[in-house]
């Protein structure tokens, strides 16, 4: 199994309004995939339709492999961190381990509690007592600890402050090391995700624009600074995904740097997964796609 | 499906798991607190009812015969002075018991997991949403039934000296806490809250809609609908029935020919009774008997008790089904 989930035409309709579109992507298994777009973009919904809480208007999409979405196969092997992590608020955080020991078939509870030990929460704690930093970690260790073999969440950290955003990071990215479990995480705040992920996906406005892993992008992507003149003479096979351009100067960020024609007066410097995101954001018909790369054929 | 681990829990009791526990935790305080309502009422019912049959021996009313007749006339005087009050009003209260059900416990079921954004947790657990649902009503429905079935068995107790004055039948709203109609109801209101509390996804409308759905079909149907489970019995007034103790659906005179006497003619006749001299009501029974006209009678006895409650019952039995199979229904296909 190379991916862990695959679209084809996927779409999402509530009443007129479709919040995801025609949506074809395949998340390789075995990898930190970060979903990024901005609000709106259609992100929860592909979670949930990855998780089986909503079912598709249009298209297709499997899990791990072949399975439906919701299908008990596939709810066993998932775990879901949904967006603002919405736990019992009443129940302590034993009762709510004990909740999770009871629905889900593979809950290891000596996993959980050694995690939630291990930064001191007390489990006669009522989860409504708890600080949002301390219930993220709470969510996060009860779904490690049914060892899924995909770990989905939504915006884990959009709510947390700095600190409890690096710890919950940092938490994630240790049980990924020892586990070997697949990742899919949304956010709307690209700036830590550089360090942790290693493909991305960027969805706007329902449809998805930038799929890659970190790596390929950064090496394809640059930043050309140098007199508008001749613009168009450094890009030779260049695309350009945004530009900013004064009387003199132009900023070009392009895709495919290899096949610029370098010149002296021009400079060419690295970027960053943040800017190269944002670029793709400001200009919406940008896009850098691979071909359709489904490793197995989507059932009608 | 809903494998349950029994392992020594507390005091050696079997230890819940899976589901049955989920259904539990999350709703034991809304079981707890119907139980205290119903706890609360049986014991005043105890007490009332002690006193109230001991009452009844000792004014003599349960050994003077014929509750109608001249013997008991004193004796029922004093019992009712004392006891007509609560036998009259509380069984009005109680026929909306079973809404308590719907609002506490069926409402909230779905809509509280909608509105607070908790099925995001819940369903995706590994447990589907289908087994949820249906292992929750299954589980709330037995308990229900067993709390209120027990609390029809205190109620009908308590009323027994009405009863036996009255006839099942007759017994005002006593017929709705008897039995088993009070119990079916509330597996009505049970899976009626839950369906509505899917579809209208939050808790606070859910419940009103609830207590006015409940509301809208089981007051057309007490009304509209009871009467038509039997044919009454229709016999002339004059045939010695105990009337006192059946449900009286209708009275009427009718003419030689056996038609039915319309309000204007009745109105005719009486004046013209008037104009005789005619004063009392058994007089004006003689004097119409005299013009050849009969007055009829139609009513349901009171042994047709239990096949009216099972009819009834059946009926809010099939209602609970349906309800539940549109929740699980629309919970599988229409997604949230």
């Amino acid at each position: 199994m190379s991916s862990v989930i695959e679209t084809r035409g996927l779409g999402k309709r509530y009443g007129r309004a479709w919040a995801l579109r025609d949506c074809s992507l395949a998340i390789p298994a075995g990898r930190v995939v970060a979903l990024v777009g901005p609000n709106g973009a259609g992100k929860t919904t592909l979670l949930h339709l990855a998780v089986g809480l909503t079912e598709p208007s249009a298209g297709d999409i499997v899990v791990l492999g072949d399975i439906r979405p919701g299908r008990d196969k596939a709810l066993t092997r998932i775990g879901f961190v949904a967006q603002d992590t919405p736990l019992y608020p009443t129940l302590s955080v034993a009762d709510t381990m004990r909740l999770v020991s009871c629905l889900s078939a593979r809950f290891d509870e000596a996993h959980a509690r050694a995690r939630l030990a291990a930064i001191d929460i007390p489990l006669s704690r009522k989860v409504g007592h708890l600080s949002g930093g301390q219930r993220s970690q709470v969510a996060l260790a009860v779904a490690l600890a049914r060892h899924p073999e995909l770990l989905i969440l939504d915006e884990p950290v959009a709510r947390l402050d700095p600190l409890a955003r690096h710890e919950f990071m940092a938490a994630l990215m240790t049980a990924v090391a020892e586990d070997g479990i697949s990742v899919l995480l949304s956010s709307h705040v690209v700036s830590e995700l550089e360090r942790v992920c290693d493909h991305l996906v960027v969805l706007a406005e329902g449809r998805t624009q930038v799929i890659g892993d970190v790596e390929d992008l950064l090496a394809s992507h640059r930043v050309l600074t140098g007199p508008v003149g001749q613009a168009e003479a450094v890009l030779g096979g260049a695309v350009v995904v945004s530009e900013n351009r004064t009387e003199r100067q132009a900023t070009l960020l392009v895709r495919d740097a290899d096949r610029i024609t370098p010149l002296p007066s021009w400079q060419v410097q690295e970027t960053n997964l943040e800017e190269i995101v944002l670029s793709y954001l400001r200009f919406p018909q940008a896009s850098a796609l691979p071909g359709p790369a489904l490793n197995r054929a989507v059932s009608a | 499906m809903t494998a349950t681990t029994v392992a020594p829990g507390r005091w050696g009791l079997p230890r819940l798991g899976g589901l049955p526990w989920v259904t539990w935790r999350q709703h034991r305080l809304a079981i707890a607190g119907l139980a205290v309502v119903f706890g609360g009422v049986s014991i005043f019912l105890l007490f009332n009812g002690l006193a109230m049959h001991h009452a009844y021996v000792k004014t003599g009313l349960s050994s003077c015969g014929n509750p109608n007749g001249a013997s008991c006339q004193i004796p029922l005087d004093i019992f009712s002075s004392k006891y007509e009050n609560w036998a009259q009003l509380t069984p009005r209260f109680l026929a909306f018991l079973p809404i308590a059900t719907g609002i506490f416990i069926g409402a909230p079921m779905v809509a509280r997991e909608i509105e607070t954004g908790t099925f995001r947790f819940a369903w995706t657990q590994g447990r589907n949403r289908v087994q949820w649902i249906t292992v929750k009503m299954v589980l709330v429905g037995i308990v229900l039934v067993v709390m209120s079935l027990a609390f029809s068995a205190v109620f009908t107790w308590w009323f027994t000296p009405w009863d036996s004055l009255m006839g099942r039948m007759t017994s005002g709203q006593a017929y709705e806490t008897e039995g088993i109609v009070f119990a079916a109801r509330t597996t009505f209101a049970l899976t009626l809250g839950a369906l509505l509390g899917t579809l209208i996804r939050r808790t606070l409308p859910a419940m009103a809609a609830t207590i006015a759905a409940w509301l809208a079909v089981v007051w057309p149907a007490t009304v509209y609908l009871r009467p038509l489970i039997m044919k009454p019995i229709v016999v002339s007034a004059s045939t010695q029935i105990d009337v006192s103790r059946t449900w009286t659906i209708d009275d009427w005179y009718q003419d030689r020919a056996g038609h039915r006497l319309k309000a204007y003619q009745m109105d005719q006749l009486v004046q013209q009774a008037r104009q005789d001299g005619v004063r009392s009501r058994k007089d004006l029974a003689h004097w119409m008997t005299q013009r050849h006209y009969t007055e009829r009678i139609s009513y349901q006895p009171g042994n047709r008790f239990w096949h009216f409650q099972t009819v009834e019952a059946s009926g809010y039995v099939v209602l609970t089904l349906l309800l539940a199979g549109a929740t699980i229904w629309w919970l599988q296909h229409r997604t949230v």
